[in-house]
Formats: structure tokens, sequence, C-alpha cells
């Protein structure tokens, strides 16, 4: 019985109902493009092709397929020396939660650890044209943000005492299509939600994004590459946004700032929008309004796959610790001349 | 973290509460650019230094590359369009401003002033506000000329806001000093960052404007070395 190539295998099994399965029947959604050919009819399930789609929660042995994986990443580096790491990496790049991470005992392809997010940079007013730009960029995601504005006129729906933002998203290749339209919507609400829309009226303000690299983690980075570039643009801001992307595998372990390919191994992944730390003059200890801490609040919550409640929860917690770092971090390059 | 207590001449990001509004009673407050007030403290609205000018004038210095009009600033504006009773200018800002058609010394309905789509008009704003468009006037505020008015010949680039406050700075600001000791040439700087350069022959026009665009992130002697190199390539 030859056996030629995965896909046509599957489908002709599912088509016809046999009984008895060549293939590992806990691997059920295989990429319709899959250039390995499984082995002739074996019992024992094949190894997986390392860079799946996210059915890593149909497979069997979750634990085994991890371990698998580790086998081709980098070899596991000892406590000891992870705790050397920690002291060599700069502050806003490196966050740490050691008793969390020797539970998970997961080691990402980068080398990361879980609450580990990729080297940022941010640069403001690079183009010479537009009111405000900033290109903000973790690790091989890079996102070019241009301001244009406030200009005279709002569009015709919005409401005239308010300022409208208008915001046009540009992938790096491609068409313009429905998941363009949805980071537009979805950036243009957290975006007004920060800008004082009452200080222009009847104005529009253009946010022009551009993809120049997509490594996972586009919308958190576009999210701040916008914000800085309005702080650059000098456009009125309650506070700033700080985005991150967490990610929740199958077992509830949630690693920061996954890559593309960590991405599409993940269970469920959620992009998160916070506020920023504040300075404040406030006296120490004064009851204001606020019982809690202003950092507590939340912007915006984007997430994508199933995920349990209490996974939810847990990146959340861990998302607002990442933030406090990036708010710092886009502090101390708002206050550097631009140059 | 630990929450400083005075934060004048730090910078500052949009977000930080600057004053605590509660601890002083009975004290008149100056706020300027930048700055809002919201319920009991005042927080900033921009990302720059805040500064304090004694005894109650608090304000966030930045510089940007629009222009929001304030009153009482000289800009430099491109007429737009005609109307009947005024002109339409525009000075960078969110809205265009309007330039009364007799807003000029001895204006009168009989000698209206003609002005083509793409004059350059050096003005003073009258009023502004964020919700109607500004308004700009041509004489002082005395009804004298003043050297408002239109410019003629000369060169108009544009610069960041910063920069233009750097050049109208007092004592005066070390670039144009050192190219005024060798050189002569006038100058218009608007607030709303145009600066207008006008000499004698091209090459001072062009060796002036270089100048000033290349000094907006040099300290003063920095500026005066890099004068001196330019001129010695013009001799």
């Amino acid at each position: 019985f030859p056996v030629v190539e995965g896909v046509s295998i599957h489908n002709r099994f599912t088509n016809l109902k046999a009984p008895t399965l060549i293939l590992n029947p806990s691997v059920p959604n295989l990429p319709r493009a899959s250039e390995k050919p499984f082995a002739s009819s074996p019992p024992t399930p094949p190894t997986p092709p390392l860079r799946s789609p996210s059915s890593s929660g149909a497979l069997r042995n979750p634990s085994k397929h991890l371990l698998e994986k580790e086998k081709v990443s980098e070899s596991r580096v000892s406590n000891l020396s992870q705790l050397a790491l920690l002291w060599i990496l700069p502050p806003y790049c490196l966050l740490s939660n050691w008793a969390g991470m020797r539970a998970m005992g997961m080691d990402r392809l980068d080398g990361r650890n879980a609450n580990q997010m990729r080297p940022l940079t941010c640069s403001r007013n690079l183009l010479h044209r537009a009111h405000g730009s900033a290109r903000w960029s973790q690790g091989d995601t890079i996102v070019l943000a241009a301001v244009y504005g406030p200009k005279a006129g709002t569009r015709k729906g919005d409401d005239p005492e308010k300022a409208s933002i208008e915001v046009i998203w540009k992938p790096k290749t491609g068409q313009i299509g429905k998941q363009e339209k949805e980071y537009e919507m979805i950036l243009k609400r957290t975006l007004q939600s920060i800008c004082l829309l009452t200080s222009h009226p009847n104005t529009t303000t253009s946010v022009i994004v551009q993809v120049v690299g997509d490594d996972g983690s586009l919308l958190p980075c576009a999210i701040n590459a916008s914000c800085a570039a309005l702080v650059d643009a000098g456009i009125p801001l309650k506070h700033l946004a700080v985005a991150i992307c967490c990610g929740l595998s199958e077992t509830g372990s949630v690693i920061l700032d996954p890559t593309k390919v960590e991405e599409q191994k993940m269970q469920a992944f959620m992009h998160l929008v916070f506020p920023n730390s504040p300075l404040a003059v406030l006296p120490e200890g004064s009851s204001s309004k606020h019982d809690e801490p202003f950092e507590h609040g939340i912007i915006t919550s984007v997430t994508h796959g199933a995920m349990p409640e209490r996974g939810y929860f847990n990146c959340l917690d861990r998302g607002r610790a990442a933030s406090a770092a990036i708010s710092e971090f886009l502090r101390r390059s708002l206050q550097k001349d631009g140059s | 973290m630990d929450t400083p207590t005075n934060l004048v001449d730090k910078p500052v990001v949009p977000g930080d509460v600057v004053l605590d509004l509660s601890t002083m009673a009975n004290q008149t407050i100056k706020l300027g650019a930048g700055l809002r007030q919201d319920c009991d403290t005042i927080s900033a609205m921009k990302a720059g230094k805040l500064r304090l000018s004694k005894p109650n004038k608090y304000w966030i210095e930045s510089s940007q590359k629009r222009y929001v009009p304030c009153v009482e600033d000289t800009v430099l504006g491109i007429v737009v369009d005609t109307k009947p009773d005024n002109f339409l200018v525009d000075i960078k800002g969110p809205n265009l401003a309007f330039l009364p058609v007799l807003a000029f010394e001895g204006g009168t309905r009989r000698n209206i002033p003609k002005f083509e789509i793409g004059t350059l008009i050096y003005a003073r704003v009258v009023k502004a506000n964020s919700i109607m468009n500004p308004e700009l006037s041509c004489t002082d505020a005395g009804g004298k000329a003043a050297e408002f008015g239109p410019l003629k010949d000369g060169y108009m680039f544009e610069t960041s806001t910063g920069l233009a406050r750097m050049l109208l700075s007092s004592p005066m600001c070390p670039v144009l000093e050192a190219l005024g000791k060798k050189l002569s040439f006038e100058t218009a700087v608007g607030l709303n960052g145009r600066v207008w350069v006008n000499a004698s022959s091209p090459s001072n026009v062009i060796l002036v404007s270089n100048a000033i665009m290349r000094s907006e992130f040099l300290s003063g002697t920095q500026q005066r070395i890099m004068v001196e190199k330019l001129m010695d390539r013009l001799q």
C-alpha cells in the first residue's frame, strides 16, 4: 500500500471513514500543504513537524511534545547560568519570575525565558514631512508610524465637537484586506481613548502605520509606535498607552512577547494595552478617589483562541507587570532629544 | 517608585501629575501650553520640560512641527484663499486663520490690498482658541504697520517651533549673532515655525538659511564654530 503524501492519505481515509487509521488520531488538522510524507503505516505516532499550526491542544501527550521541541532548541541552560544572564541583560528587556520558570521548565527557541521580552528600540522624528513619526521595534517586528495633523475638518459622520482620528494600516506585502481593517479599528479605538479629543474640536488627525517587519506581537508594536508618534507630533494625550502580547500555552504557562512561530504554537494569545505609570507630585499616602493605582486600568484587550478564565487573568497580571518596564523605557526614550 | 517633590525643569510625559492643588489654597496659578486641570491636580498633556516663571506661571516647553495658535504671537502665514471680508491664511495650525481685509494700517474699503494665493504675510495673532478659526492682524496694538504685511523676495523655509523660539530669544541667539558679524541680511521669524531670509545675493541667502537650519541641536559654541566653517567655504 504505497504511501505518497500526508495530505492525500488523510483525505482519502476520512472520506472512506475507514476504521483503522494509519495516522495518529490525535493530530486531526494537518496543514494543507504538508511537505513531510508519513512513514509507512506505523502504529506509533509520527513526530509532528516542527512548525505545525496550533494543533498542540489535540496532542495526546503535551509534555512529550514539549520535550521533543526542547531537543531541537538550544540545550537547556542550568538555573545558575540563567541567573547570570539576569544581571547581564539590560533591565528593560528582562523580567524574571524564578518560581514560575522552574515550574514551567520551558525553553523558547531564541533562548529567552518565559517572562523575557525581546530588545526594544524606539526612535522618533524620522520622517521629514510627517508631523510626528516613530519607529518601534521588538526583535524582528518593526513598525513605522507617522502622524499628520491636526488638520481642519472631520469626516461626515463624526462628531464635530471632538477631534477624530483616522488610522491607515499598510501591511508589508499584499493587498489591504480584512485583517488590516481589523487592526485599523482596534488601533483607532485605542488611540481615541488616550487622546484628549475635546482639545481640538472639528479636526482630523491621521495615523499611518507601515509594517516593516513582522515576527509576532505585531499589533502591540504598532500601538506602541503610534503612541510615540502622537507624542512626537505634540497631540495632547491623557496618558501614554503601553501594549504587550502574551501567549498562553495549553499547560497554562504564560510567555511574554511571542515570536510568530511561538504564536502559532500557542493555544491562545492576547494583546493587552495598559496606561503608563505616571510620575506624580502627590504626597505619599494621599487617599485620592482612586482606590487602586492608576496602572491597574486597562485600555484594550484582544484575544485569539480559547483559554480558561484563570489563564486570562494570569496573562493580565503578567502583562501588567511587564508594561511597567515598557512604560519606563518609553519615558526614557521620549526624554532624549529627537534629531 | 519615589514620588518627586518638584517636577519643575524636569522632563515630563503625558499623564504626569505636576501640581497638586489641594495643598495650595488661595493661590492663582496661570497655566500655559501643555498643561490641563483635572479636578484637583494639574497634569501634563505633552512631553517636554516643565518650566516655572515665578511667581505662578507654569508651562511645558516642547518643540513640534505644528503650531498651536496663541494670542499676541507673531507668525508667518501663506495666503490660501481670498474672500470678500478676509483672507484665509495657513499658519500651520489645526485651522486656517482669517486675516480681515481691513486689518492694515490705514485700511479702508477703498484700498483693500490684493494678495495673490501664495503670498507670505507677517502678521500677529489677535484671537485664538481651539474652537474657532484664529484671527490675524497686520497692525500692532496701536494700529501702526510696524513691519507687518507681505514679505517680498527672499526665501522661506519651515522649522520646528522650538528653533523659532530660540531664534527669537533675547539675548540674541549665537548663530544669528555670528552670521550678523560677517554678512548683512534680514530675517523674519514666525513662532509657527517659519523663517524668511533675504539678502543681497542668493549665495548669502543660502548660507544664512543653511546655518539656521543646522543650528537647532547645537550649543552656543558649536553654532559659532559651524558658522565660521560655512564662512570659510564661502571665501
